[in-house]
């Protein structure tokens, strides 16, 4: 009858048609809210996750991609009319370029070193966002940011921009998948682990991890341009140090340099500090949350440093055997499995 | 006979210590060289020098006559030279042929765009390359563990992934360094027999760091001997196993003079 | 610029410099013997700030002694006690991850500094505080620049604390032992030195200085916070990988390095760059000389 129903289906599958039922299922529009706040750290982390986990950098200064693409976009929109989608492409650009500029600098240093270096440079940008109140607007930050159109309509309230941070964390994920399963994703996987026996076999590892690094941050600024758009102010306090360290965290409990990891990773973390909100008062909630986080930082890195699902890139599969058994009927099931056993 | 490799008074600096003194070698296509010499007489440097993992202190390096002396390692291997670890160097978290794959990655082409794009010409050079790589791992006898995550498998295995890993680059001269470290005198045989089938068949210049004269001195057409950095002999492996020099480095002064 | 400009960037420069290369101490020593950058010490040095903040004031308030009193007595106990804090934050979150990469211990520290600095900014709030002043109106003009009371009092007591920091990593066992962990652990280790008694002091004394160093800038500045630590921290990394992670003289280069490159440069463009200037000074370094001025470790290829 139906033989042709699948035995497996992959797990993205799932999530993705999960989460467009999401907004349905969702009524309360906080939640909604900080749903999409998740989606952006997933994004957040896929990017990071490429660079240490793909590339094995550590890098810790994602905030400056994140306001570097998210000024580019807004500025545009805001001073030359650009549209939401072109300003996306330029954030995205922006980010690249400036990983560029500090991939460069920097990536010749050894681990930690590289990671201070990559903060140092995040907190620059902070700074001289902050001062460079002729463009920027400094502290006040940038309001009124426009919203996407698109044929006439505009993305306005939560339930779109969900769909539309979807859209992006497909878009990030197919992308990724598609670069790591191939010549140059096989290259910075053997950077990872042995970047000298790497280079011994012929790959040009510095430009190859400088590229990693480009890649990582031009998500970042994808990512800035679009919450830019969503909560339509974008200041230097937007995204700082300590969203960066956060974002790393995710990257570590998720399991650097896994596919899937980013997911929980990303919820798990952002999603903590949110479950403590109703026990402390407004102005403890947020110091609360962030010593949480390094809490669980502290404990993940001790008991299972490799994260949720370690370095595993291997598509996962949910078995569809008991469902496939509803539809098939029993006859012919059995007289399958005795073909198979053979 | 043409020659492939020449080394030209090669010095190779630590700050104080010299750990390469003054060192001329030349390899002729198609030959086998063995690079002999006690514990700490820098041969693995040298080999890291000719590799270009170090830059060297002074001289020049030749390959096929163009000069690759300032040469990164990633350029040296376009130009036909790869080498195997002594203490093996693979992939681990990746498979058996992604190891290999990561040996063809100058015989392949392809870069982030195409894989963005995922144009059919890309995917026919991966189909083309995965197939090349399986072959590769059939001549070592390990095509049906391609898929095995490589530190899943055990030390020998390890040790054909990684010369298969070196086939992969389609070096004209490999370099190996000592490949019978932790090997029995049965599996010396066998590599005798291997490096001799890589430089029959496989038609491989092969330039070889070795302890165990077992294996050298069967396979080399000529032998270097380097002791505390320095060239002391060099010849066919008769002419160097009779030279007191070589006894000398190896056993000692006093081993010599008690002899004589 | 007139001169006066510029004497005074160097009068705050040097001050505030040893300042800061007191709290260098605490990365270079962390560095030189367990050869990771500990994030957490910023936190260290905020924490022994409030712990001379809050005896000083309760001896102030409380016990009615006068303001020098119970300073000297606040500095001491907050050396003590953020010795000990720093020995405990060693014992819990490093020592667990020393087998594993340098990298997951660095990460462990970040996680670290963050418990700390939130954990306090849970308990105190996140206002800044402000302090007593140690030198009420002391100061001296030098050609046309102001030299206070309190950046005397900065400069000497660095210096002094240097020395003498210097005095016991060159002449007594215990520094030398630290040192010789340093050089290899293993080979302390077989001599029979007790090596983690020797980190332990290592976190002690970097941790000390650290307190001091806070207490002195938040006296300075009059302004205590919880996330005082998140800038000082790096700027106290910054200057002992610029003087040369793993020396003492180098520490103290670097603060006055980068006290006076950052005074100067706020000053020439604006006091908001003043940060952006230490970090830029830290880029530069890692890209011309990642060993530093006095370099003492050789950079390590992969």
């Amino acid at each position: 009858m139906m033989k042709w129903f699948p035995r497996k289906i992959n797990l993205k599958w799932i999530l993705f048609f999960a989460s467009l039922l999401v907004p349905v299922v969702v009524r309360s529009p906080f939640i909604l809210h900080v749903i999409i706040l998740l989606g952006i750290y997933v994004v957040l982390t896929d990017a990071l996750n490429f660079v240490t986990g793909f590339a094995g950098q550590l890098a810790l200064g994602i905030a400056a991609f994140v306001t570097i693409g998210g000024y580019t976009g807004a500025l545009l929109m805001l001073n030359n009319d650009w549209s939401f989608w072109m300003a996306l492409g330029a954030g995205g650009v922006a980010g690249f370029l400036s990983g560029l500029i500090l991939g460069v600098l920097s990536l010749r240093l050894r681990g930690d070193y590289l990671g201070m270096v990559t903060l140092g440079f995040s907190e620059i940008i902070r700074i001289v966002a902050i001062n460079l109140v002729g463009v920027t607007r400094g502290p006040m930050g940038l309001p009124g940011i426009p919203r996407p159109q698109i044929f006439g309509y505009t993305f306005r309230g939560d339930v779109p921009y969900f769909y539309l941070l979807l859209a992006l964390i497909v878009f990030t994920h197919v992308t990724i998948e598609r670069m790591l399963f191939s010549r140059f994703g096989r290259a910075c996987l053997a950077i990872r682990d042995d970047e000298s026996a790497a280079a011994a076999m012929g790959v040009e590892a510095y430009q190859y991890k400088v590229l990693a690094f480009c890649i990582s941050s031009a998500y970042a600024g994808l990512a800035g341009v679009f919450y830019a758009s969503w909560t339509t102010l974008f200041s230097p306090d937007s995204f700082q140090l300590v969203d960066s360290i956060m974002i790393t965290i995710m990257n570590t409990l998720g399991g650097i340099g896994s596919l899937l990891g980013t997911f929980p990773g990303a919820i798990v973390i952002g999603a903590l500090p949110e479950i403590f909100r109703p026990f402390t008062t407004g102005a403890g909630v947020a110091s609360l949350r962030l010593a949480l986080v390094g809490l669980f930082m502290v404990i993940v890195l001790n008991i299972r440093p490799q994260g949720i699902a370690g370095m595993s890139i291997d598509p996962v599969y949910i078995s569809l055997e008991p469902i496939r058994r509803l539809f098939v009927r029993g006859g012919e099931d059995a007289k399958e499995n005795k073909e198979e056993a053979q | 006979m043409t020659e492939l490799l020449r080394i030209e008074q090669v010095t190779k600096a630590f700050g104080g210590l010299v750990a390469v003194n003054d060192v001329d070698m030349t390899i002729e296509e198609g030959k086998i060289l063995g690079l002999i010499g006690p514990n700490g007489a820098g041969k693995t440097t040298l080999f890291n020098c000719i590799t270009g993992v170090y830059p060297i202190t002074s001289g020049e390096i030749y390959f096929k006559g163009e000069r690759i002396t300032l040469l990164k390692q990633d350029l040296i291997v376009r130009k036909g030279l790869c080498r195997t670890f002594q203490e093996l160097r693979i992939f681990k978290n990746l498979s058996v042929l992604q190891n290999v794959l990561i040996g063809m990655h100058t015989r392949c082409k392809g870069n982030v765009l195409d894989a963005l794009l995922e144009l059919p010409s890309v995917k026919a050079e991966e189909k083309r390359a995965k197939e090349k790589a399986l072959h590769y791992l059939d001549l070592l006898g390990m095509a049906d563990r391609a898929d095995f995550k490589a530190s899943s498998l055990p030390y020998a295995d390890q040790r054909r992934v990684e010369v298969a890993r070196a086939l992969a680059a389609e070096p004209e001269l490999l370099l190996l360094d000592e490949p019978s470290a932790g090997m029995n005198i049965s599996e010396s045989h066998t590599l005798t027999d291997f490096i001799k089938w890589l430089n029959v068949e496989m038609k491989k210049t092969i330039l070889l760091i070795e302890h165990n004269m077992r294996v050298v001195m069967p396979v080399a057409d000529n032998v270097m001997v380097l002791n505390m950095g320095k060239k002391i002999a060099e010849g066919t492996p008769t002419q160097v196993q009779g030279s007191k020099e070589v006894i000398e480095a190896y056993l000692g002064r006093e081993y010599v003079a008690q002899e004589l | 610029m007139p001169p006066s400009f510029y004497l005074q960037q160097l009068i705050s420069g040097i001050a505030i410099g040893m300042v800061y290369a007191l709290i260098a101490i605490g990365y270079s020593m962390v560095y030189g013997i367990l050869k990771f950058i500990n994030f957490g010490h910023g936190a260290v040095y905020m924490f022994g700030t409030y712990v001379s903040y809050f005896t000083w004031l309760l001896f102030i308030d409380r016990v009615g002694w006068g303001v020098w009193p119970s300073f000297l007595l606040a500095i001491s106990i907050s050396m003590v006690v953020t010795a000990c804090f720093g020995m405990l934050m060693e014992r819990v979150a490093y020592r667990p991850t020393r087998g594993k990469s340098r990298l997951t211990t660095f990460m462990s520290s970040v996680g670290m500094a963050l418990i700390v600095t939130y954990t306090m900014e849970f308990l105190v709030g996140p206002q800044a505080r402000r302090t007593p002043e140690l030198f009420p109106g002391v100061k001296i003009h030098v050609g046309g620049a102001i030299l206070t009371g309190q950046q005397i009092f900065m400069f000497v007591t660095g210096l002094v604390l240097l020395i003498l920091l210097q005095l016991f990593v060159t002449r007594t066992r215990e520094g030398k032992a630290i040192r010789a962990c340093s050089e290899d652990m293993g080979a302390a280790y077989l001599m029979g030195i007790n090596v983690n008694r020797s980190i332990s002091t290592t976190f002690a004394i970097g941790s000390a200085m650290a307190a001091v160093a806070g207490t002195l800038v938040g006296i300075y500045y009059s302004a205590v916070y919880p996330t005082m630590g998140w800038i000082a921290g790096l700027k106290g990394f910054i200057c002992a990988v610029t003087g040369g992670i793993g020396s003492i003289p180098g520490a103290m280069l670097g603060g006055m390095l980068l006290g006076m490159g950052e005074n100067l440069g706020a000053g020439l463009l604006s006091s908001g760059y003043r940060d952006a200037i230490a970090f830029t000074i830290l880029i530069l370094v890692m890209i011309f000389r990642p060993t530093g001025i006095i370099a003492r470790e050789q950079k390590s290829s992969l």
